[in-house]
């Protein structure tokens, strides 16, 4: 079964496309069959990173129905090994993906005969978007030396975190209490807080359950353009402190340099690590791919 | 959200137990920047409360390593709370921290009588409830609770129950005297701490569980007061309120218990903590 890793970010333009391209195609160079999924619907750019014209129908053609099997949509890539779905020709109003098709994709995901699939998301924390990232057991997340990609950030770290707690309440035995209260809230009123409290009161032996539970999501930071005068401990210290303050475990990747080559490989639609073998930032994606692998736990389904 | 104060002195500051007053310092300053309202690590992640306790962890935790005599204090407190985590008992550590949402982790640990705390194996879910794709693992201490006394409490006891968890329990009768003695001598002495209390407790018998039951004092309470782990209680009107409603359960006096714990607490740490 395939090891899924979602790349997301609180806020936009932190390089998340960039990086799960060349994460997919270092991961490709070392013979393993990577699929690589275009799910920023609505704002697609995987195309253009990969130079890739004819995209074959892309996820479109799963959505609507053409044909429900999601592998027969991945078109090879340049690249060997590195297959690509892309989400350049969905509809207009992709963006608004309905419960039953996410539902349909997320499954169909789980399913891809691949050794790794690595899923560009949307930036924010839509619930669809939350949902992909959930697909998992490892997600990676990226963000800039920057005060509002780091709160944006925590706040998507806050809402995958209610979001999983939801997930595991609705998909397990716990009292009708308390899943009545979860499935019945239309999002504007129950907080991580409220939800561990109806547990603790209404079903408290399954407490150490749920927070076991919550503890196998494992996160993977990235810090992306990162500048000279950057603290060069800024990322491990927002390990430091997630460790410390979130219940999930938290593992550093590294750094990018914030570097202008990436901006020339986008312009000529090529991958950096392809365009630029020996440039420092292809090392330190080279780097980041050994971690991820190794410090990934295992994939399983929810 | 977990709070620093889950974690030992030394995890606060990221310091080795045997760091010096110039590694310390520079420590302290780090962590103080770290958690400063606008530092990029934290930014935004905590509610002012939570950053103003955060930044009384670190104080705390600067002032006892800084001073010789509290830090010795603090680590004799810190290896009995070990072993009695060796002897099977899972005291809360910061990877077994109440399960909490993502803000109100300073408020709801002060409400009185509140069960948000974590049950430490205790009371897991047994195998038939376990979560899809979950094992329960055996971190469930607890088979021997209230049992045969457990191996650090048998100095006070008659050699017949020393002979470790996998005894049978001596005859009710004898084993229930013997408890009631341990309990008088306790209740006797001026400083009460909470191994003491521990002692007594596991002596009579009596469970986590009960006094869950009829107090609503969460497992993990019970075990900070057993470990002495003053950091982490809450308020002295609360604690002492707990303290008591302990001392009930157990069936000795609920004003020397206060007391006798209240001055123990105060031998080991300094005024003005």
């Amino acid at each position: 079964m395939a090891t899924i890793f979602p790349i997301a970010a609180g806020k936009g333009g932190v390089g998340k496309s960039f990086i799960a391209a060349n994460l997919a195609a270092l991961l490709a160079r070392r013979g393993r069959r990577v699929v690589l999924i275009d799910l920023d619907l609505g704002a697609a750019n995987l195309h253009t990173l990969l130079g890739i014209r004819s995209d074959g129908g892309g996820l479109e053609r799963f959505l609507a129905k053409t044909t429900d099997q999601l592998d027969r949509v991945a078109v090879p890539t340049p690249l060997p090994n590195l297959f690509f779905i892309s989400s350049a020709n969905c509809a207009m109003e992709i963006a608004n993906l309905y419960h039953a098709q996410k539902i349909k994709l997320i499954n169909a995901i789980r399913r891809l005969p691949a050794d790794y699939v690595v899923l560009d998301l949307g930036a924010g924390t839509h619930f669809n978007t939350l949902d992909f990232f959930l697909t998992a057991l490892n997600g990676v997340l990226v963000c800039v030396p920057e005060h509002t990609s780091i709160e944006n950030a925590f706040r998507f770290i806050k809402a995958a975190y209610l979001r999983r707690l939801k997930q595991i309440i609705n998909h397990n035995a716990f009292s009708s209490a308390i899943k009545n209260a979860v499935e019945n809230d239309s999002g504007a009123g129950l907080g991580a807080a409220d939800i561990v409290e109806l547990v603790l009161k209404h079903d408290p032996k399954q407490e150490m359950a749920l927070r076991k539970a919550i503890a196998r999501f494992r996160f993977h930071l990235i810090l992306n353009q990162v500048r000279r005068n950057t603290d060069s401990t800024l990322g491990e210290k927002i390990v430091t402190a997630c460790n410390r303050h979130f219940h999930s475990p938290f593992d550093y990747l590294g750094t990018i340099d914030l570097d202008e080559r990436v901006m020339d490989a986008s312009a000529a639609r090529k991958l950096l690590v392809a365009l630029y073998p020996e440039a420092k930032t292809t090392r330190d994606l080279k780097h980041i791919t050994d971690r991820l692998t190794i410090a990934q736990l295992p994939s399983e389904q929810l | 959200m977990k709070p620093l104060s889950t974690l030992t002195h030394y995890e606060i500051l990221n310091v080795t137990p045997d760091a010096d007053a110039p590694t310390l310092r520079r420590a302290y300053r780090q962590a103080l920047e770290m958690y400063r309202e606008d530092a990029l690590p934290t930014y935004s992640l905590f509610s002012d409360a939570e950053r103003s306790e955060a930044i009384d962890a670190i104080e705390t935790a600067f002032h006892t390593l800084n001073d010789p005599d509290r830090r010795s204090a603090y680590n004799r407190m810190l290896a009995s709370a070990d072993r009695q985590k060796d002897t099977g008992e899972v005291v809360a550590r910061k990877t077994a921290e109440p399960l909490q949402g993502d803000g109100l982790a300073s408020e709801t640990r002060k409400r009185e009588g509140s069960p948000l705390e974590e049950s430490a194996g205790e009371a897991t879910a047994p195998e038939a409830d376990a979560l899809q794709d979950e094992r329960v693992d055996a971190e469930r201490p607890g088979d021997t609770e209230g049992t045969a006394p457990t191996m650090a409490s048998g100095a006070s006891l008659p050699p017949a129950d020393r002979a470790g968890k996998a005894t049978e329990a001596p005859p009710r009768a004898v084993a229930e005297e013997a408890a009631r003695h341990l309990a008088d001598t306790v209740i006797g002495q001026e400083t009460i701490s909470g191994a003491d209390l521990k002692q007594v407790r596991e002596a009579l018998g009596v469970t986590l569980d009960a006094i869950f039951e009829q107090t609503r004092i969460p497992h993990s309470m019970v075990q900070m007061i057993e470990a002495d782990r003053f950091d982490t209680l809450p308020e002295d009107v609360f604690l002492k309120s707990f303290l008591q409603a302990y001392a009930r359960i157990l069936r000795i006096d609920p004003q020397r218990v206060a007391a006798g714990y209240f001055n123990n607490r105060a031998s080991r740490r300094p005024e003005g903590e």
